[in-house]
């Protein structure tokens, strides 16, 4: 699981919904949609403090110049570590806010010509992060 | 309804501690006592069974004060309507499965009600047969029934389960909700194992350096309500995989497995028959309609 410390800098409600802007370490911003809003959970308040969590599975990685993705979510890093199966690959990928895991194919690893020292950006889906308090 | 309100010094090994019990538990509840060793969680049952007496306060049950330390009341172990089941069974091991629930009756042990409890768990076919020769489900069993013979209000287990293994234990907490509800016992548990807390109990409460520091569900407990993932259940794990990089955890959740892909960092000291949160966000699961 990849989590990370910030605070909440922005929460934009709309009936059940919200879509919370964190703020993490170095001024980077993860937005997470969630099923709550300031009137369901204590901690849905600007400047409370929170980590955010997703999983290295649910991480998509791009090479820096690949554009109009949909996602806001998009860490650039570069690749300190690769681990390899046949089918899958975990990518460990050194970013101002820390080090992000990801999942992702083996075969894409070789499509993208992914090696330690490459910059590549993770991106991750605003429903797929999740919250918690500190 | 048990009203307890206690206090006592204790010369627990490595220091003594001071008890200080302040309890109302509704009748027709099954409350665990949970909490490190050494906290005073046996303490407080033999308080309430009347095997260690209090320095102070009051106990009363169902409106009858069993104890009251300043006007000197305090009715004797046989005087309280409690059963009691130990660790450690504490049979008698020269009386046979049978004799051992007659004694458990006292002098008037009803043939009848000796009949249908050993029914109820299963020891018709051992009533004959000496301790030593059970294995420890079976002892435990015994141990059961014969805390159930004098007809208790109130039933305390300290640890009964701890000594067996897990498809044993699942037996007898099957056992032992159905004597806590046809007996319409109030039940005091204590228990370390996560999954059997949140099977059994209907409230848990935490005790810290002999006070009760929380009281609350299982859930409210132990699972972490504050992440915010709506998709949260609690299981217990019954089969880690290794999968090339990857692990995968199956999870059972009430009577259904569900695996889990995991990082090895991840699952770092979780073991089979440890209690779980599964959590996702609502966002990920499918519904398909049956029927």
């Amino acid at each position: 699981m990849n989590k990370f410390d910030g605070h909440i800098a922005e929460i934009q409600t709309h009936e059940q919904l919200s879509k919370v802007t964190a703020v993490l370490e170095g001024g980077l911003r993860i937005q997470a949609m969630v099923i709550e809003t300031p009137d369901t959970a204590d901690y849905m308040v600007e400047g409370g403090k929170i980590s955010v969590h997703f999983k290295e599975t649910e991480v998509i990685l791009c090479l820096p110049e690949t554009s109009g993705i949909s996602e806001p979510n998009q860490v650039q890093g570069i690749i300190v570590s690769l681990e390899s199966g046949v089918l899958l690959t975990w990518v460990c990928l050194q970013t101002k806010i820390g080090d992000i895991g990801a999942v992702i194919p083996s075969d894409a690893v070789k499509a993208l010509d992914l090696s330690i020292g490459k910059k590549a950006v993770a991106c991750v889906k605003t429903t797929e992060v999740m919250l918690s308090v500190i | 309804m048990i009203g307890c309100r206690v206090e006592k010094d204790l010369n627990a090994s490595g220091g003594g501690i001071h008890l200080s019990l302040n309890l109302d538990i509704p009748k027709g509840a099954l409350v665990t006592l949970y909490g490190k060793s050494g906290v005073g969680k046996t303490s407080a049952l033999r308080i309430l069974a009347g095997l260690l007496t209090p320095d102070t306060g009051t106990i009363v049950v169902n409106g009858k004060v069993w104890f009251d330390a300043e006007k000197k009341i305090n009715l004797k172990p046989q005087q309280r309507k409690i059963g009691f089941v130990f660790q450690d069974y504490a049979l008698f091991p020269n009386m046979t499965v049978r004799q051992n629930l007659e004694y458990g009756g006292g002098r008037q042990s009803d043939p009848l009600l000796v009949d249908s409890l050993m029914d109820m768990v299963a020891l018709k076919d051992l009533q004959g047969r000496l301790p030593a020769t059970l294995s420890g489900g079976q002892k435990q069993r015994v141990a059961l029934a014969r805390a159930l013979v004098q007809k208790p209000d109130i039933l305390l287990l300290d640890e009964p389960l701890s000594a067996l293994d897990m498809g044993i234990r699942a037996k007898l907490q099957d056992d032992i909700l159905r004597v806590h509800r046809e007996f319409g016992l109030t039940t005091l548990l204590i228990s370390h194992n996560l999954g059997e807390i949140y099977r059994l109990s209907d409230r848990v409460i935490m005790m810290e350096g002999g006070k009760v520091v929380k009281e609350a569900t299982a859930d409210e407990l132990f699972a972490d309500r504050d992440i915010s993932g709506k998709f949260k259940f609690t299981g217990e794990v019954v089969r880690i995989e290794e999968a090339e990089i990857l692990f995968i955890v199956h999870v059972l959740i009430q009577n259904q497995v569900v695996k889990v892909v995991s990082r090895a960092s991840e699952i770092e000291g979780l073991q089979i028959g440890d209690t779980v949160l599964v959590a996702s966000k609502a966002f990920n699961p499918v519904l398909y309609k049956l029927g």
